[in-house]
């Protein structure tokens, strides 16, 4: 799985997709497939591999297939809101891609191709607890996977974390954050702050989490393909 | 706080400089809340990791603390 990466590409897909797309259905779509499953994975699965990501199990929230469905309750339940429609879907099908790069993969053709679709980068370590999965991801490719996407970010993205982008281009196409700002009397920097705030978390997790695993723990970096070389060979289910 | 900033514009969005988007006062508002919830990362591990204390924590930092900085100021330009 990855980690503060989800948090980044969401930002570069608003650059990309502008004022077609919903910045907090982006939000929503990125979420969605760990909001489902996550707890569970680490706090009450016997197979967290399975679990998460296999048959039988809840893998299939973790496909395209799913981000169509979400896709298709977000367009119902907002009375046919186009932006917040293609965020959920553009977010969905985001993590589920980037998910595909850890040694579990993903049923990214479900329910047509049940098989999941993995590039093995980084091993799969949600079998190891949260903590164990942390200094698992953080000290293998995963740990570059969050980098690269930060620096993508930072190089090609960083004007969507400005308030101008924020004020004319997410605002406008998405009425909720006037409802957000109105039911919380919020002034306008708290608002921009809380659009900010994943971007926020996400580089947060990434500094926080290196310094835990590698400063304060120890552990090695092991920045080979499937990597790292501690945690026990990805078994299918 | 107050927001002095010019009137937010597509235009700008896409052309201005970094530094004409990121005042200085905002840089180092989020870098101080960066630091505090890195430090209290470190020290409680993933208890205040996670993405619904995160988000939140930024939002109520660039809330409360320029509120707070302007009551200290006011404070002490009466003493």
């Amino acid at each position: 799985m990855s980690w503060a990466a989800h948090e980044f590409e969401n930002f570069a897909l608003l650059k990309k997709f502008g004022v077609r797309t919903s910045y907090l259905g982006l939000l929503v779509g990125a979420l969605g497939p760990d909001f489902l499953t996550k707890a569970w994975t680490y706090y009450g699965a016997d197979n967290p591999a399975q679990f998460h990501r296999g048959w039988p199990g809840l893998g299939f929230t973790t496909s395209l297939g799913m981000a169509v469905i979400a896709a298709a309750i977000t367009w119902k339940v907002s009375k046919g809101h186009k932006a917040w429609t293609w965020g959920v879907f553009i977010g969905w099908t985001a993590h589920v891609l980037t998910d595909t790069f850890d040694t579990a993969g993903a049923m990214v053709f479900w329910p047509f191709w049940w098989k999941n679709i993995s590039f093995g980068a980084w091993k799969y370590g949600a079998g190891q607890g949260k903590f164990g999965d942390a200094i698992a991801y953080y000290s293998s490719l995963g740990f570059a996977m969050d980098l690269l996407a930060l620096l993508l970010l930072v190089v090609f993205a960083w004007r969507t974390l400005s308030r101008d982008w924020f004020e004319t281009m997410v605002r406008p196409v998405d009425g909720a954050w006037d409802w957000i700002q109105t039911k919380f009397a919020m002034p306008d920097r708290a608002l921009l702050a809380f659009y900010r705030g994943f971007f926020f978390y996400g580089f947060c997790r990434f500094v926080s989490w290196s310094i835990i695993v590698h400063a304060i723990e120890g552990w090695p970096f092991d920045l080979t393909w499937g990597s790292p070389f501690w945690v026990a060979p990805y078994q299918p289910w | 706080m107050t927001d002095i900033s010019p009137e937010p514009s597509v235009e700008r969005a896409k052309t201005a400089s970094f530094r004409a988007l990121f005042p200085a006062a905002e840089l180092r508002l989020y870098a101080s809340g960066a630091v505090v919830y890195c430090v209290l990362a470190l020290l409680t591990h993933d208890v205040v990791l996670n993405w619904i204390i995160g988000p939140l924590f930024i939002t109520v930092w660039a809330w409360y603390i320029p509120v707070f900085q302007e009551k200290w100021a006011r404070r002490r330009g009466r003493e």
